[in-house]
């Protein structure tokens, strides 16, 4: 471990508690304050990639999701339920955003999309869009600002960890993208549910309403990447969220973050190899 | 006033006092991570605190109630949300909030107080939690702080020990980063706000898709408010920064009056940096040789 340089420990904590005695005695030094719902790791490692966090940022909307008569037995998208997803999405991120843009930033990392239905009323959710708004110490190395090619500043859902590992390879996140899709899924007519009794078959409509609800989410979500002269989307997570509209409406929902390179080479140090001693 | 602990049991008292071995809660690594950075964990303390309380709302604070058809209530007051702090306060402050913060500040204090009995410099991994119960007619609210005194190896001690909910490896973490934690802060809000027609109508069955304006309203509005009432507290140590570790909401919307009302509490740590000794340590990338797609 000697080419880590450890300090010495004792000095560490000396150094640290003399702080805080100075801080008790006479207070701050005037230096502008932030709140971050980054973890400790994740702070130290956006500061390592050179952003200072400037606060924590979040947009909310409380929406009233429409309702949409589906056919019972048809493999159709609910388009207004993927419009009332995606809109109230937007409407959490924008304001987000304008909070960030208001500090000043240069993008936002962390970034969380959430969505919880109210026991209260009837298809009533929040969506909530929560991060950490960050500055750059420094413009890129390259010429150019962080900001995007809209002007705003990037969004991200990296971790810090991520983030870090994307600037150190040359790259940098330019906004969070993503594509929903509500779908119905057909109820089997009895007549087909009696053929396939004690059967190993495979259910056709069912497996083809899966890809065509997934592939919608996906492109929506590449449109968006395309729109911000992305190279590619990292990160991306395919999901699907039942919420509370029973067993045969699930939403599809692609998320990930737009990337564009910096430079050529996308090269980080060689990673030490290590073998953990933890249990899992 | 006798300090908080004039009726602290003895036997606890005694024991911290003659305790000849280290305890604590922390885990083999979190105790090799503070141990990296200097600090040895020293035993366990408590602040606890078990109150009364009647938690009345915006109406007993000055909210008007809905009057006999409808003329005078919350409508008198408009379309706009009022919070229970300074910010925006214009009704009052309910019972409810005054418990909360009382009831934590009390658990907090008490915690310091051993840590401070027990010549700690600091309280790692603190838990706080209010467990509501019953207790005759009233609502018993118990709240409890517990987390692990540490202690510095160098020769500068403080009398005022932090406080902090990270985990002491996220502690050592910090301190290897030049920063050093204060104290934990745990700021809760609410807000009240009237429920007009044009929301009412959002929120119908057979509305479209739409966004209800009076709950984003409310909920933006309180939330705002906790962040403002977070950084001021978190300031108040004179931290220059403060990573949150929860944010809670809760919502909830009148049975009888059109009115809803929220309930925000944030919690986290405020951090002050320091100019770490010895060379900057740059983190290290590894590779961990784990099977499957595990997060380290």
């Amino acid at each position: 471990m000697s080419e880590l340089t450890q300090p010495d420990s004792s000095q560490l904590s000396e150094t640290a508690m003399r702080r805080l005695a100075e801080l008790r005695g006479h207070g701050g030094t005037g230096r502008p304050f932030f709140t971050s719902d980054l973890s400790v790791n994740e702070f130290l490692l956006v500061r390592e990639a050179g952003f200072r966090p400037l606060g924590l940022v979040l947009g909310s909307s409380i929406y009233h999701v429409g309702i949409q008569k589906g056919r019972w037995t048809a493999n159709q998208e609910l388009d207004r339920l993927s419009q009332a997803m995606y809109h109230a999405r937007e409407l959490a991120m924008t304001r987000m955003e304008a909070e960030a843009k208001d500090l000043g930033a240069d993008g936002i990392v962390g970034v969380r999309l959430e969505i919880e239905f109210k026991e209260f009323g009837h298809n009533l959710a929040e969506f909530i869009a929560i991060g950490t708004a960050v500055k750059g110490d420094q413009p890129p190395a390259t010429g150019g600002t962080w900001l995007n090619n809209k002007g705003i500043p990037f969004t991200s859902d990296l971790s810090g960890q991520d983030f870090w590992t994307l600037i150190q390879s040359g790259y940098a996140p330019l906004g969070l993208v993503m594509g929903s899709c509500v779908y119905h899924v057909a109820h089997r007519s009895a007549f087909n549910v009696v053929g396939t009794f004690g059967v190993n078959t495979e259910v056709e409509t069912f497996t083809q309403a899966l890809y065509d609800a997934r592939e919608l989410a996906m492109s929506r979500m590449q449109a968006e990447g395309e729109a911000l002269d992305g190279e590619g989307i990292v990160g991306v997570q395919l999901k699907n969220l039942a919420h509370t509209w029973g067993g045969h409406t699930t939403e599809f929902f692609a998320i990930g973050t737009a990337v564009r390179p910096l430079r050529d080479d996308h090269r980080i140090t060689t990673p030490t190899m290590v073998v953990p001693l933890t249990d899992r | 006033m006798t300090g908080p602990h004039s009726r602290r049991p003895s036997a606890r008292e005694e024991r911290l006092d003659h305790q000849a071995i280290p305890t604590g809660l922390l885990s083999v690594q979190e105790a090799a991570a503070l141990a990296s950075a200097g600090f040895t964990p020293v035993s366990e303390v408590i602040g606890a605190v078990a109150n009364t309380v009647t938690p009345t709302g915006f109406y007993s604070a000055g909210f008007p109630q809905w009057g006999p058809g409808g003329v005078v209530g919350p409508m008198a007051y408009g379309p706009q949300t009022y919070t229970s702090s300074s910010g925006n306060l214009r009704v009052g402050v309910p019972s409810r909030i005054t418990a909360l913060k009382a009831g934590y500040r009390t658990a907090l204090s008490r915690l310091s107080a051993e840590a401070r009995a027990v010549r700690a410099d600091g309280v790692v991994g603190v838990r706080l939690s209010l467990t509501v119960g019953y207790q005759g007619g009233a609502q018993l609210w118990r709240f409890l702080a517990i987390g692990t005194a540490v202690r510095s190896g160098g020769a500068t001690h403080t009398e005022t020990p932090f406080t902090t909910d990270l985990s002491g490896s996220q502690v050592a973490a910090a301190l290897h980063g030049g920063w050093v934690p204060v104290a934990l802060v745990i700021a809760p809000c609410m807000a009240i706000r009237w429920v007009d027609w044009t929301s009412r109508s959002q929120r119908g069955t057979f509305a479209a898709n739409v966004e209800v304006e009076a709950y984003t309203d409310l909920i933006n509005t309180c939330r705002h408010q906790a962040r403002q009432d977070f950084a001021v507290a978190a300031r108040a140590g004179h931290a220059e920064a403060a990573v949150l570790t929860d944010m809670s909401v809760e919502f909830e919307i009148d049975q009888q009056e059109p009115v809803c009302t929220a309930l925000v509490t944030i919690t986290g740590t405020s951090l002050a940096g320091f100019a770490r000794p010895g060379p900057r340590i740059a983190p290290l990338a590894i590779l961990p040789l784990r099977q499957g797609r595990t997060d380290v």
